[in-house]
């Protein structure tokens, strides 16, 4: 790493292995767009006023793993506003938004004189790249490695845990074992770093106060890890704030899941037959806007309430074999694996469109389809591949099987997740600064308190003029809450 | 009469009256004697409160009527009895059946009119019919039912029509008032009142995708059925399909349904050959017209069926299956709850009411009347100025503003030619 130089702004300029990303000149325009994302994110505009002077994260060395979208850029400023030393990383290969991480770099600064955040990150990172970015994570200044992670879907956290419990079996497993090609390239990444620092990832644990996790994906690993009680930090679980995934999940992907399919095919909605796999918050934001573009909606569950939900709902619930070859377009939206096959793809519908908003890609097994034989892909543009069968009739694969809506378009929009990162920083805030509330002789899975949950909407009532009705001191005392909140159980359901 | 009976009126007329500020607010807006002074306007109506107020408005404008009733099931003594009392009106009324109903309309016709409002073309053509017409050429008319409408176009095309006649069923109003919200909303009122039925996650068919249709289907699936529609129309099919429900042949779309409302206007809608595939429980109902949509002598053959709930009869077909029919089959509305609400037919009678001041109102430049001028004999769709003229009475009385097109706008919109919003009622519809 090379010596940081002071410029005449407060903050060092970065140097050329401080950062990775695409292009710094798009940082004029990053900026712009995060600008613009600012207004739209009050809650942590707010709380870059609340807390601006106490710099709670001071002392904070986070690791972030997250979309480097514009959003994100606010998140990883208002991080910085309140004291923290932030490394960043996206967590996936397709959704960093360019001139988002330029503009995170630049920061202050300039193109030439970059004094923002280290960023590791562009779109269409290959597999050895991606993880080599989320390794750039781990190098603060110093040698120091960060005593924080932000993550999205629990790779930051899974690189710790798998380095250290590699380390102390002494040994990686042969790539060449592996599952998956992804895990193969973790594998060797880590064997690696076993040969080169064999106590690196030990000594990176140590630090590690607490990480926060952002999807339902992620939260799934930490509750495996704190089940085998192999969790080595404690977590708070963002997710499960109610002003996450009953904001995010829900009415973020009822915005973006259309404006992925949109840019991307440009296909009319309106009375084609639309299926959603999986009906949890993410599938009803799915079907709802595929419904008011018109689609009749199909939904596929493996859970009994779920299923009922839909049907109260008005959707039609089948299995995906019963309507694999009438559908036009394939959401898939579980959190599981191996959904849509490529036997089911072969099936489909001339042209059926084939899509995935589900946090990783292993929900539509497109490496079976390229194995199909006989098979043959025409990338039609970046992200939207057109795959031909040898008898003759195609599927449109939208972003590989990766989440389109941030591959095909931009992911969430600004004020959604604003109440997203308000959740994450205050997280943040809760496990650097108030640690001792979360130390335990076994590491655990935590949500945010009730009352930060109800901050987080309170902080975006002014933004839509939404005028709040004030309990009584009466009324209060009738339902048994404080007249300030929190006004539900913590099993209340929303 | 007992007095009882025509306090009820009366108080059922004033409750009208309060819920149609369009059609009583009228008057009012014309200095007296009204421009329809002098007039004579022959009607057949049903005798209802609704009926009255629509008199008492015409009274305001300045013309004299002769009424009779168009269904003898339908008349209210009370109403009767009430119109008789109010000046200037004249009600004949024959023996319940159908000479009666016959001779009351030659009755009323025979004394000439210079304009006609009818339920079904009868009083029209026997009017026309009359020889010298009393002596007061007849001007124009109003026809209230669609089948009175197809029968004046038949009429027309044998070129036995002599008179300008609007087809009030042809208008927006009538479209976004009568049939979307009014039947799609007693619809409902309906199915609930017969069936009580938890509609969330049940396959609902409608069969028919026209304004009624449109109407039941958007309700139908805003408490969660899921519809399926059932078309003959290209056009109606693929509008339901872009509004994402699902349009199957009625033969397969049976065997989901939990519940099947028919909505056509056509005949023989669900026969035995759909109703022995019918999942067992289904529940027919009809808010078509007529009786006719689905076969119900079948159903009665198959059996005496079993009064389930009020006005929801199950029969046992053989195939195996109990299928529940609500209402007889009878338009379900109507006869299972309380048909339109008020609201409607204030909208319905405000365009009749200015159809017939379109036709029959003197010109104050000419004195001459405008019927003629502007009409030729035949029939006529409503025309969109009227509609325009209601849509916008509805607004000031639901205290709805809306902009004002500015000089400049306007001249813009005319660059392409035409008035603003001059098109057809198609511009005004839904």
């Amino acid at each position: 790493m090379t010596a940081p130089t002071t410029t005449t702004t407060d903050r060092p300029t970065l140097g050329a292995d401080d950062y990775k990303v695409a292009d710094l000149s798009l940082a004029t325009f990053g900026r712009n767009e995060i600008r613009l994302a600012e207004n739209e994110m009050p809650g942590l505009m707010s709380l870059r006023e609340e807390f601006g002077a106490s710099q709670p994260l001071a002392g904070a060395r986070i690791a972030g793993s997250l979309h480097m979208t514009v959003q994100t850029a606010v998140l990883i400023e208002t991080l910085t506003a309140l004291g923290a030393d932030v490394r960043w990383v996206s967590c996936n290969i397709f959704s960093t938004q360019d001139h988002a991480a330029a503009a995170a770099v630049v920061g202050q600064g300039t193109s030439e004189a970059p004094t923002g955040t280290p960023v590791f990150a562009w779109k269409g990172e290959s597999l050895d790249e991606y993880w080599w970015c989320t390794d750039q994570l781990f190098k603060f200044a110093d040698g120091q490695g960060p005593n924080m992670i932000l993550d999205d879907g629990g790779d930051a956290t899974l690189l710790v845990h798998k380095g250290v419990e590699f380390e102390a079996a002494g040994v990686v497993p042969n790539p060449n074992t592996a599952e998956s090609e992804e895990y193969a390239v973790i594998l060797k990444l880590l064997t690696r770093t076993l040969s080169e620092t064999p106590d690196r990832w030990t000594k990176i644990a140590v630090d590690i106060k607490g990480v926060s996790e952002e999807t339902t994906t992620g939260v799934m690993r930490l509750y495996e890890f704190a089940r085998a009680n192999k969790l080595l930090f404690p977590a708070i679980n963002v997710n499960d704030s109610v002003t996450k995934s009953k904001f995010d999940n829900l009415y973020g992907c009822r915005h973006s899941l259309i404006d992925g399919i949109n840019r991307a095919v440009d296909v009319m909605i309106g009375g084609k037959v639309a299926l959603v796999l999986g009906y949890g918050d993410v599938g009803k934001g799915c079907a709802e806007s595929l419904r008011g573009q018109g689609a009749r909606v199909i939904v596929t569950e493996i859970d009994p309430i779920c299923a009922l939900q839909a049907s109260m709902h008005g959707y039609q619930v089948a299995r995906l074999e019963d309507v694999v070859s009438t559908a036009d377009i394939f959401i898939t939206s579980t959190g599981n694996k191996d959904i849509i096959t490529a036997e089911d793809m072969g099936k489909m519908k001339h042209q059926a469109i084939v899509g995935n908003i589900g946090h990783f890609d292993n929900e539509i097994d497109v490496v079976g389809l390229a194995r199909t034989p006989g098979i043959v892909r025409n990338t039609i543009k970046p992200q939207v591949d057109e795959w031909t069968f040898s008898d003759g009739h195609s599927i449109i694969m939208l972003s590989e099987g990766r989440l389109l809506n941030l591959g095909n378009a931009t992911g969430h929009p600004s004020f959604v997740m604003s109440t997203s990162f308000t959740n994450q920083v205050l997280a943040q805030i809760e496990l650097f600064a108030h640690g001792e509330r979360y130390e335990t002789d076994e590491n655990q899975v935590y949500v945010l308190p009730k009352h930060l949950d109800e901050k987080v909407a309170r902080l975006h009532l002014d933004a839509l003029g939404i005028q709040l009705t004030e309990l009584s001191k009466e009324q209060a005392a009738y339902i048994g809450v404080d007249v300030a909140g929190p006004y539900k159980s913590d099993h209340y359901r929303y | 009469m007992p007095a009882s009976g025509r306090v009820e009126a009366i108080d059922r007329i004033a409750s009208a009256r309060r819920d149609m500020p369009l059609v009583a607010g009228m008057p009012s807006c014309h200095p007296a004697p009204g421009p329809l002074s002098g007039r004579v306007i022959a009607a057949c109506v049903h005798l209802t409160p609704e009926t009255v107020v629509l008199v008492e408005t015409l009274r305001g404008l300045g013309a004299r009527l002769r009424l009779c009733a168009a269904n003898p099931l339908s008349t209210q003594d009370g109403v009767a009895s009430y119109l008789r009392r109010l000046p200037g009106v004249e009600v004949i009324l024959g023996t319940a059946d159908w000479d009666g109903y016959r001779w009351a309309v030659e009755e009323v016709a025979s004394q000439g009119a210079d304009l006609v409002i009818d339920d079904g073309a009868d009083l029209i053509l026997a009017v026309q019919a009359s020889p010298d017409h009393a002596g007061r050429p007849l001007l124009g008319a109003c026809e209230s039912t669609s089948t009175g409408a197809l029968r004046l176009q038949a009429a027309q095309d044998s070129g036995s029509l002599g008179v300008p006649v609007f087809a009030i069923t042809r208008s927006a109003a009538k479209r976004l008032y009568d049939d979307l919200h009014g039947t799609g909303q007693s619809v409902l009122d309906a199915l609930l009142r017969t069936t009580n039925l938890l509609l969330a996650g049940r396959v609902a068919v409608v069969a028919g995708y026209g304004t009624c249709g449109r109407g039941i289907a958007s309700r139908l699936r805003a408490l969660g059925a899921q519809v399926v529609v059932t078309e003959i129309s290209p056009q109606a099919a693929l509008e339901a399909s872009l509004d994402g429900l699902a349009v199957r042949p009625m033969a397969e779309a049976i065997g989901d349904a939990d519940l099947v409302v028919t909505a056509t206007g056509s005949r023989d809608v669900l026969t035995e050959q759909h109703l022995i595939r019918a999942k067992n429980g289904v529940i027919l109902a009809n808010a078509g017209h007529f009786d006719v949509e689905i076969d119900v002598d079948w159903l009665r053959g198959t059996g005496p069926g079993t009064a389930v709930r009020p006005g929801l009869v199950s029969y046992s077909l053989p195939s195996g299956q109990d299928v529940l029919l609500a209402a007889e089959g009878r338009v379900v509305n109507l006869a299972a709850a309380e048909g339109h609400p008020p609201a409607v037919m204030d909208v319905t009678f405000a365009t009749v009411a200015l159809c017939l001041l379109e036709l029959g109102a003197a010109d104050p430049k000419t004195s001459a009347t405008t019927g003629l001028q502007h009409y030729s004999a035949g029939v006529h769709s409503v025309p969109a100025h009227i509609d325009t003229t209601v849509a916008r009475l509805a607004l000031v009385h639901a205290g709805v503003a809306l902009d004002v097109p500015t000089n400049a706008q306007q001249a813009y919109l005319r660059t392409w030619g035409g008035p603003v919003r001059a098109g057809t009622n198609r511009d005004h519809a839904e």
